[in-house]
């Protein structure tokens, strides 16, 4: 190939100026000046212009496959710790163990104000579908997720492996794992609760509680079928209602192959790599497009997905390239994944940011102790970050 | 990406830190473009300067909505027709396909380059402006056809045309094929 067969790439990669030390100097002396000249900037927020607009970018599918996994890694949590060690509660969970089929409703919050997400599972697949998002379809075998966007019929697969690699085995050999677990530690009490009545039911409970999470089994009192399972995991709840075990079930419902008429998007998406400043992102959005200015009230896994689609609308409303609403649902995607992976692993957070204003640099909004950290990593309004001893933590 | 919507934020509320961090970012970056537009180290100099400072006025009128990136190539495609305009003599070097010193008379030198770079730029020189906007725009800015289609007030079709001559010719120059 002669050099220059190739004229983008020569030009892209080849043609290069850079400023001598002197002309950079020289230059940002005056731009610093020029800035500190001009009037103070004033601290209201600007919110772009608000255009209606049809939500069918690649934002939208980005963002909602990030919620998506949010989902699963509730679900994953569910799965993962609901087994006694006592006979009783065997029996209860033994539908569990054995059935090949289930369907479920997952209410990712409280009862009243929750998102409710619903379940297929076949074997180690599970069709996920949650409100106005289309479905995903997760293979627990290979840690892949097949997102599905029936408004414009496209489809993406996700990578779920990296840190969610323990939660990615199968879905009913993850319960097995888990009953050996519980056999291990028979330190994690089960409390019987008795009986009681929910929804015409009689019911019998059991709670069962290991660090960092109470769980609350509520199974038929004849039967011993599950029906209703709560869980309270750090500061983020999940009940499961509406469960059906090894009911007929078609099997191409949890197929990983792309559906006739739908066209796969190029770009295999990994939200697996996540850091605070992805979280941030988050924050960021939420608090001066969404809330135009403002901290939002309470942050939780119930207030991330149901603000989702407020924040992928917004982004899309932005003036920016396709590419670059990408990399911000990319970020908030891994933000969700962030915030998602406290809870479950046991650190510390609290989010004190009711009331503050976007850009108060003196009022923190959001602080975490890492695991195996002695102090505090606190953001602030303005979204700095700072290291914080428990004793100088701001109050 | 990110860093730039933190980064506008933070400018837009008057952080020196932010605008320090713009200009380290984005100074090469605009300084080739400039180059590759006007072929001239002290014209160079002067629209960088002016985009920087102007951009560092605008806080307040700054939108958050757009691309940082993109505004500032736009700004300085917009400053490097000015100057042109307003050098008569320097455009019609260019026309005539005499490339110009890319490096300020004095002594030292104001700007660092490869021997490739300026063979590049000499021939980057040579096309027409429109031509030469669209190539330097695209290729070096990262631009969109349709975002320069609307920077030049043109349709696509004609600024694919135009990128399309402009490679042609290109590819003639540095083979050594062009004809005069």
């Amino acid at each position: 190939m002669r050099p220059m067969d190739n004229m983008e790439e020569t030009i892209k990669k080849k043609l290069n100026f850079t400023a001598s030390a002197k002309m950079r100097d020289r230059i940002l002396d005056d731009v610093l000046k020029a800035q500190k000249n001009s009037k103070k900037t004033k601290t209201a927020l600007v919110l772009p212009n608000i255009r209606r607009i049809i939500m069918k970018s690649s934002i939208t599918k980005f963002a909602a496959a990030a919620a998506i996994i949010m989902a699963v890694l509730i679900t994953f949590y569910f799965v993962g710790n609901p087994l006694g060690a006592t006979v009783t509660f065997a029996d209860v969970i033994e539908p569990i163990l054995n059935a090949r089929t289930v369907v479920l409703d997952l209410v990712v919050g409280s009862e009243e104000t929750g998102l409710v997400v619903h379940d297929i599972v076949v074997g180690s697949k599970i069709r996920r579908t949650l409100p106005n998002m289309g479905p995903a379809i997760i293979d627990l075998d290979s840690a892949r997720m097949l997102r599905l966007d029936p408004l414009d019929k496209s489809a993406v697969y996700i990578d779920i492996q990296g840190p969610f690699q323990r939660w990615t085995r199968s879905y009913l050999g993850l319960v097995r794992d888990i009953v050996d677990d519980m056999e291990n530690h028979p330190e994690w009490p089960v409390q019987e609760l008795g009986q009681r009545w929910i929804d015409g039911q009689r019911v019998v409970g059991f709670l069962l509680s290991v660090p960092n999470i109470k769980l609350t089994i509520w199974a038929d009192a004849e039967t011993a079928a599950p029906i209703r399972i709560e869980m309270l995991m750090g500061q983020s709840q999940t009940i499961i209602k509406n469960i059906e075990f090894d009911v007929p079930v078609d099997e191409s419902l949890v197929s990983m192959d792309i559906p006739d008429g739908y066209t796969l998007h190029e770009k295999e998406l990994d939200y697996t790599d996540f850091d605070e400043q992805d979280f941030i992102v988050v924050l960021q959005y939420w608090a001066e497009h969404v809330l135009g200015g403002n901290f939002p009230d309470n942050v939780s896994a119930e207030d991330i997905l149901k603000v989702a689609p407020a924040l992928r609308q917004k982004v899309d409303q932005l003036n920016i390239s396709d590419e670059e609403k990408m990399q911000i649902g990319m970020a908030m995607g891994r933000g969700f994944m962030f915030f998602r992976h406290l809870d479950p692993n046991g650190i510390e957070w609290h989010y004190v940011g009711k009331g503050v204003e976007f850009g108060d640099a003196n009022t923190a909004v959001f602080l975490y102790r890492p695991k195996g950290s002695d102090t505090y990593r606190v953001i602030y309004g303005d979204l700095s970050v700072k290291d914080s001893a428990p004793e100088d933590l701001p109050k | 990406m990110i860093e730039d919507e933190l980064l506008k934020w933070k400018f837009k509320r008057g952080s020196k830190d932010a605008l320090r961090r713009i200009y380290e970012k984005y100074l090469d970056y605009l300084l080739t473009l400039t180059m590759a537009l006007l072929n001239d180290a002290s014209s160079a100099e002067d629209v960088v300067h002016d985009v920087f400072v102007t951009f560092a006025k605008s806080a307040e009128e700054f939108k958050l909505s757009g691309s940082l990136k993109s505004y500032l190539a736009t700004a300085v495609c917009n400053r490097a027709r000015d100057q042109i305009r307003a050098n008569k003599r320097q455009l019609a070097k260019l026309d005539e396909s005499d490339p110009v010193s890319t490096s300020s008379d004095g002594p030292e030198q104001l700007i660092i380059y490869s021997e490739e770079s300026q063979r590049l730029n000499d021939a980057v020189v040579q096309l027409p402006q429109p031509q030469r906007e669209v190539v330097v725009l695209h290729l070096k800015g990262e631009m969109k056809f349709r975002e320069i289609a609307k920077l030049q007030g043109e349709s696509i079709n004609t600024i694919l045309g135009r990128y399309r001559y402009a490679l042609n010719k290109l590819r003639s120059i540095l083979d050594g094929e062009v004809e005069r």
